[in-house]
């Protein structure tokens, strides 16, 4: 699979001549077109784990020093994004490719467990759910055609090469969604948007239904604007629709990701505990009205 | 096959083809690349962010044409961003092509920005006005240098004045190219610096292997065993230093001597700091500590140890068996115990133990490395490099994977169109009687020589080459240069001025890594490869359509490049062709005209590169073109163990094998430009030497006499050194016993690695970050005088005296200072490299020398704002000046080590302020020459050198006579 994995590590970089020749072949049905590039990667979805990794929920998260730290394990100079897609695509390709042309068997079994890692660790705790929201957001497009063959390519990878034997540690040692009532407001906000603490991607699209939803039209603002909105006008059901995208989220990653195994069970728990507290935060609102 | 299949190979069927037709399939930028370079595709358009327009995005378009660094050997490449608008260039990085560097540099080479930006440079040629060294000069054109210098070079061939014509060089060009110009004229003139380089090193390896030079297999090797300050001391720094780190983090271990604290023994698992001159008790400890508990690898010594010749020589009434050798052997080195070695070096015996059981652990996967350090230090300082290897020798480390090469197996000198043969006539000021052995020519003897009348100089070129300022004795050769009844004519070629060429009668303007042509190589790894320096402005021109004829149309100025200089000026000297000269300048495609730079290396790389052309064809593009696209090609991957390797049956005709097992062939040696061995066997009419029957088979063996390993040395023993025969320990001329009271030792011999010499000094970045070099002094001996970082000190040695500044550190061993020879440039007439020369009085009364510092201050004003922003004053010192020259008897080494006084600086002195008598100077040459057994009185054959010796620029047989 290693020009396959190649090609599609391309995608998610701004778009060249050299893309629509790759659009082609790969037989996706539209060309790249910068502008829906931008409002895919660049307003959206920027494709680093940092951000769907790291408590943080920002690029350059702690995620970043544990992936570089991955690189450096395997003696290669860390470029300055070790954490874009594209570039643990291109490690996962060059690895793959090493692993066919060696020729010492012990070294070749190093080389496919360093594969194995890079999947399990670094890639699917968050390429999944990533490249369901791009799909989503980017259906009818280049793009959306190309994370449906790249979560296809990522499952294929992954059954070939097989889990490890612990779920991620990072995966576990973050926590769940903050509860406001004990860790504040602000962290609790904070925390919605880092998908590795809440389960789910809260894009703005997101915001934008559930404000269509509630009957209430928010300002223009960043997610984290137009979320402090509606929880100001209509907290209680802002909650309620919160928790059902959590749920819904949790239902989705069981149904389609289930071959992971204890990744899927881990973001599926995840999601599903998300909705609950957002439920329960939702439910002590009316309680105390 | 599932449908991703099917997807994955229709990409990767596309990706050929695409690439195939030399276009890009992945986007240039792209991560998936996982590399730091931009796609060599993407070589003639490729666009970056121009930084200072930021945050606007200005784009700016450059093509990227590869050269190689000019500032050490190395010979990294770079690529010279080259902004397609303005055809200037605008940076240079690193070549990923290149197979010895992969891409990366150190400081020295994206700095050749500053040096071809410089604006100091000499642009045009110049020639003196008014007398020698007054620093009068009037700009001329390269017509009137030319045709003056034809017509003087003319002269005295036709004379047969043709040991008055001498080449000097520093930093060489391209590999053999001056030595065949040379060649063609039938002089025997070249001159070079090795022997305050790499002298006594190059001995130690030859007399093992027959190749001067190691080539250790770093990257694969279980322990690396370094004695040099930081990575070799500047050789192959870059190269070397990355494949060293590489196998470190892989596990392998680190064994370093170095007597100061440098950035290597940073990095080591194993440093000492030895008493300088005592390495070679300590390797010898350790093959003591091998032999005795048969941890060698006696399968290996047994095949490939000349050990049947030290038995028949040196136990002739003993059985002559290998294992009568193994027991006899244990008593070789018995006196090298630890203790011992330690009291010599003033170290831990616990510590030479636990090296000796890294090394023990190496196995084959043993890599050695010596260069300079301890072996151009020291009087005796071959038989450092020499026990080193034994210990590769010992151990069956030899051309083994991470064991250490023959550097003659991992260069490769391509065969250029012509090859003259060697003059008829031996060049005594080059190669005195005294030194039959040197590795090579006794260059620091040279005003000596003149001085004494042993000859003089009609015409003398130095080239890239700085003795004055860069040999010991600088003084003395002032009073040669400015004879001019000694030196006629003396032609600097160099890009800058120096110190040197202060006393020149033609400056003439060479070029830099991106304005001249050469083709090198070196060994670097177990590989071989050449890589292709070219004046980027013209592979640039060429790129957009352009024809350029002459380097001069697109350097700086009416800069050139010596191939083209070379070339027309031998045309010049025989324009008729009745010298015999013209021919080997004339153009095969167009007869009758001057051979071109382009056909030159278009027939080079046509005939002489193997693999080359079938590269090029691939890609549709001719050999010349393949070379200016990439900068550098690998020949061979892996050379390996060439020596076990079997003779061809193709190559077997008319056997016949001597007594020692060499076997003797008529077939001609095989025409392809491959490497080869063979045995130096004494020659045989009407066959050569061409391996080593061992058992049933014909193996190539090692290029030395004896087609094996020599352990002993029928050389040393014929030539006058029997009690050198085998590897051993000479004790240097500042061991201990040989110091008086009071004395320390000085260690210059350490680089920065920053600089080279001479050559950087105009490099702005590197003179900010380096531009001093203050005595390294140990606190148990600053203390006593009362002196901390800062001070002034005074050094004296047998000279004279240096005055300089005192960095108190515990980086240096007591009893020893140190001191880099760097820095202290000076200068007395033209200002230039302002930045880093320090405006001078010297004042000379008979033979005695004052030197003295004009001025502080060093920012000047000039086209380049940062040359006001100079923030530094101090520049260090010459302490070379103050240096007596101490040429080692057998490998003609100066060494370098010094026996000096350090006190508190008298009242009146400031820093820099030296002082010598080279009246002094002539005494101690005169000194150390009775330490040579001159070759009239050893010759075992009535010749000159032993001839499987190198020596470049190699005379006929008949000059080799006494």
């Amino acid at each position: 699979m290693v020009e396959l994995i190649r090609a599609l590590g391309v995608f998610c970089e701004p778009p060249k001549d050299e893309h629509i020749k790759l659009a082609e072949i790969l037989g996706f049905s539209e060309s790249p077109c910068s502008d829906i590039y931008q409002e895919i990667f660049c307003h959206n979805l920027p494709p680093y784990a940092s951000v769907y990794t790291s408590n943080e929920g920002i690029v350059g998260g702690e995620a970043l020093g544990r992936i570089s730290g991955f690189w450096q394990a395997l003696q290669r100079d860390v470029p300055h994004d070790p954490d874009h897609l594209g570039r643990l695509l291109g490690l996962a390709a060059l690895l793959e490719e090493s692993q066919v042309s060696e020729q010492e068997p012990a070294r070749a079994l190093l080389i496919e467990r360093s594969l194995a890692a890079l999947f399990w660790e670094h890639l699917l705790p968050w390429a999944p759910m990533y490249l369901d929201r791009v799909e989503s957001i980017g259906k009818g497009t280049v793009y959306g055609d190309w994370a449906r063959l790249l979560s296809e390519t990522l499952i294929y990878k992954f059954e070939l090469l097989g889990p490890l034997e612990d779920l991620p540690r990072h995966l576990d040692a973050s926590s769940g969604l903050l509860d406001p009532r004990r860790s504040g407001a602000p962290q609790f906000l904070s925390s919605l948007f880092a998908p590795v603490q809440s389960g789910f991607i809260l894009l703005r699209e997101d915001l934008n239904n559930l404000s269509a939803e509630i009957g209430i039209s928010t300002e223009d603002h960043d997610r984290q604007g137009i979320l402090k909105d509606l929880l100001r006008l209509a907290p209680k059901q802002t909650l309620e629709e919160l928790a059902k995208v959590a749920y819904e989220r949790s239902h989705y990653t069981s149904g389609k990701w289930g071959p992971l195994g204890d990744l899927c069970l881990h973001w599926e728990r995840r999601a599903k505990e998300s909705g609950e507290l957002l439920h329960q935060l939702s439910c002590d609102l009316k309680e105390e009205n | 096959m599932s449908d991703l299949d099917r997807v994955n190979n229709r990409v990767s069927v596309a990706r050929k083809d695409v690439e195939a037709r030399g276009e890009t399939f992945y986007p240039g930028p792209s991560r998936v690349h996982l590399s730091a370079f931009p796609p060599k595709e993407r070589w003639d358009d490729w666009v970056e962010l121009e930084s200072t327009e930021w945050p606007k995005k200005v784009e700016r378009r450059y093509m990227l044409v590869p050269t190689t660094c000019f500032n050490c050997e190395s010979a990294c490449g770079l690529l010279a961003y080259v902004d397609r608008e303005t055809l200037e260039v605008k940076k240079f990085e690193g070549n990923p092509e290149h197979p010895g560097s992969r891409g990366r540099n150190c400081a020295k080479g994206p700095a050749t920005l500053n040096q071809i930006k410089d604006p100091e440079r000499i642009l045009y040629p110049l020639k003196r006005k008014g007398k020698r060294g007054e620093g009068d000069w009037e700009r001329v054109s390269w017509d009137e240098a030319l045709d003056d210098l034809a017509s003087r070079l003319r002269k005295a061939l036709t004379e047969n004045r043709k040991n008055e014509i001498m080449y000097h060089v520093g930093r060489p060009g391209e590999d053999g190219f001056a030595n065949n110009v040379l060649g063609a004229w039938g002089v025997d003139g070249h001159n070079s610096h090795t022997n305050i380089c790499s002298s006594s090193a190059r001995v130690g390896f030859q007399l093992w292997v027959g190749s001067d030079r190691p080539s250790p297999d770093f990257a694969n090797a279980e322990v690396i065993f370094l004695i040099s300050s930081h990575l070799e001391t500047g050789h192959y720094f870059n190269p070397h230093a990355q494949r060293i780190i590489e196998a470190r983090e892989r596990g392998a271990k680190v064994i370093v001597f170095d007597t100061r604290l440098s950035n290597t023994a940073t990095h080591a698992d194993h440093f000492i700091s030895p008493y300088p001159g005592s390495e070679a008790s300590i390797n010898l400890a350790i093959a003591n500590y091998l032999i005795q508990n048969d941890l060698y690898d006696s399968e290996f010594v047994c095949s490939w140890w000349n050990w049947e010749e030290y038995m028949r020589s040196c136990h002739p009434q003993e059985e002559c068996t290998f294992d009568r050798f193994q027991v006899l052997l244990k008593d070789v080195y018995s006196d090298f115990t630890f203790d011992y070695a330690a009291s010599e070096a003033q170290v831990n015996p616990e510590d030479l133990k636990e090296i000796a059981e890294t090394v023990a652990r190496a196995g084959n996967k043993l890599s050695v490395h010596n260069w300079r350090s301890a072996a151009s230090g020291n009087l005796g300082g071959w038989q450092v490099s020499r026990s080193l290897y034994l210990l590769c020798t010992l151990m069956g480390a030899v051309a083994t994977k991470g064991g250490t090469h023959l550097a003659a197996w991992n260069r490769f000198s391509p065969k250029p169109m012509h090859s003259p043969e060697g003059p008829d006539e031996w060049n005594e000021l080059i190669w005195p009687k005294e030194y039959p052995l040197s590795y090579h020519e006794m260059s620091i003897l040279l005003p000596h020589f003149l001085l004494e009348g042993r000859g003089k100089l009609d015409t003398y070129f130095t080239r890239v080459y700085n003795p004055v300022w860069t040999n010991p004795d600088g003084f003395s050769w002032i009073q040669a240069l400015t004879d001019e009844d000694l030196v006629g004519m003396h032609v600097a070629l160099t890009p800058t001025w120096n110190e040197t060429s202060q006393y020149a009668d033609y400056v003439l303007p060479m070029g830099l890594a991106s304005e001249r042509h050469d083709v090198h190589s070196y060994e670097q790894y177990n590989g071989q490869w050449i890589g292709f320096r070219q004046p980027v402005l013209r592979a640039a021109r060429t790129r957009i359509g352009q024809d350029v004829t002459d380097t001069r149309e697109v350097n700086p100025g009416e800069v050139w490049e010596e191939n083209e200089f070379w070339m027309e000026l031998s045309w010049r000297i025989d324009p008729t062709g009745e010298l015999n000269i013209r021919k080997y300048f004339e153009s095969k495609v167009n007869p009758g005209t001057r051979l071109s730079v382009d056909e030159y290396y278009s027939w080079m790389f046509d005939n002489s590169v193997p693999g080359l052309p079938e590269a090029a064809a691939s890609e549709g593009i001719t050999t010349l073109e393949y070379m200016r696209k990439y900068g550098a090609f690998e020949i061979r991957g892996e050379v390996g163990a060439l020596y076990a390797e079997n003779v061809d049956s193709d190559e077997l005709k008319d056997v016949e094998v001597d007594k020692q097992g060499r076997v003797y062939t008529s077939a001609p040696r095989a025409n392809e430009p491959h490497t080869t061995t063979a045995p130096k066997g004494p020659k045989r009419e009407g066959l050569r030497c061409t391996g080593l029957l061992m058992g049933d088979d014909v193996k190539r063996g090692f290029p030395t006499p004896s087609g094996k390993l020599e352990f002993f040395s029928r050389t040393m023993v014929d030539w006058g050194w029997p009690e050198l025969a085998m590897p051993g320990y000479i004790k240097s001329h500042i061991h201990p016993e040989n110091l008086d009271d009071g004395q320390l030792v000085l260690l210059p011999t350490f680089r920065v690695p920053v600089q080279i010499h001479t050559r950087s000094g105009n490099s702005k970045w590197l003179d900010e970050i380096a531009h001093t070099n203050p005595l390294w002094i140990n606190p148990l001996d600053a203390d006593p005088l009362g002196v901390v970082t800062g001070d002034l000190l005074r050094v004296e040695t047998d000279l004279g005296y240096f005055v300089v500044k005192a960095w108190v550190t515990e980086s240096i061993k007591p009893s020893v200072v140190a001191c880099s020879h760097h820095m202290g440039r000076w200068r007395v007439q033209v200002a230039s490299q302002r930045q880093v020369t320090a405006a001078v009085n010297l004042d000379r009364e008979g033979n005695k020398w004052n030197m003295r510092r004009i001025s502080d201050k060093v920012a000047y004003k000039s086209s380049d704002p940062d040359t006001q922003r100079i923030w530094w004053s101090d520049l260090g010192v010459n302490q070379n000046l103050t240096f007596p020259v101490h040429p080692d008897p057998i490998s003609g080494m100066h060494c370098w080590h010094q026996a000096v006084r350090v006190t508190r600086s008298h009242p009146t002195d400031r820093p820099g302020d030296i002082f010598v008598d080279t009246d002094k100077s002539s005494r101690i040459f005169r000194e150390w020459l009775t330490l040579t057994r001159p070759v009239d009185t050893v010759s075992p054959d009535g010749t000159r050198r032993p001839s499987w010796f190198d020596r470049p620029g190699r005379p006929s047989d008949a000059a080799y006579q006494l």
